[in-house]
């Protein structure tokens, strides 16, 4: 097998390695996804009962609606990242390496999540 | 489609990206965590009240836990996703640099850029458990 070769095969290794760790980022923001949605509904279900006074009740709902608001936002700048982010690895990784590779939509990679990470610790 | 190479400014200007990138992954997942401290501090007074059965607080507080234990399991996933995920990413990015400048060497030396490019070093293997987490998320 020549050097090439080998380097190149590397190169593809590293760029699918890259793509499934991504893709793995994209995995656990939707495990946590899918647990706030599991809490949410036994929540619901707890405060609709009788068992807890309706002003007691008011408040909770109230505290896990800002709390849902909170971490969505948050997740979705971890699934940026993750999407966005890993195209733009792969891009300038490939184009440092003289490859033809389609940029990724956005011009700045950095843009949107930085204003989302300001509106998400202000929240 | 793009084809040209990148100049030693767009690569600087990238590993600057990445490392912000990677630092807004992690602010966020500290966001994340913020918000449950947040949480935990109005449900546990109200939980600790008259105005709810005992049976109701037995319930939220084990639904609670439960989540709290499924988000941050995922959440030191991402983290490690984004400490050294990109540390890795800059490593392999380093030495394609590295690899494409050392065929042609500068009359003194390398380029200060390669050299920075140089120093870093290889991070150590980056291991993510994927034990528990898809399945303990998706009960």
């Amino acid at each position: 097998m020549s050097t090439t070769q080998q380097s190149q095969e590397s190169v593809d290794r590293f760029l699918k390695a890259s793509e499934e760790l991504m893709r793995m980022g994209e995995t656990f923001s939707g495990n946590i996804d899918v647990a706030l949605e599991g809490f949410k509904m036994r929540l619901d279900a707890y405060l609709k009962s009788h068992f807890l006074e309706k002003a007691v009740a008011e408040m909770l709902a109230q505290s896990f609606s800002e709390f849902e608001l909170e971490i969505r936002t948050n997740l979705d700048g971890i699934n940026k990242i993750c999407t966005e982010g890993g195209q733009w690895y792969a891009f300038c990784f490939g184009s440092a390496l003289g490859r033809q590779v389609r940029p990724p939509a956005s011009a700045d990679p950095a843009q949107d999540l930085k204003a989302k990470t300001r509106s998400a610790s202000s929240g | 489609m793009q084809n040209k190479k990148l100049s030693e400014e767009e690569i600087q200007k990238f590993m600057q990206g990445c490392e912000d990138l990677m630092r807004l992954g992690n602010k966020f997942t500290t966001s994340i965590r913020q918000a449950v401290t947040e949480l935990k501090s109005t449900y546990d007074p109200a939980l600790k009240s008259q105005y709810v059965e005992s049976a109701v607080v037995e319930l939220l507080t084990r639904s609670l836990q439960d989540f709290e234990k499924k988000l941050e399991a995922n959440l030191e996933g991402i983290d490690t996703i984004c400490t050294k995920g990109g540390k890795w990413f800059s490593f392999y990015l380093g030495r394609a640099v590295e690899k494409e400048f050392s065929g042609q060497p500068a009359p003194g030396g390398r380029s200060a850029e390669v050299q920075m490019f140089e120093a870093r070093r290889e991070p150590t293997q980056l291991t993510i458990h994927p034990r528990p987490l898809a399945k303990k998320a998706g009960v």
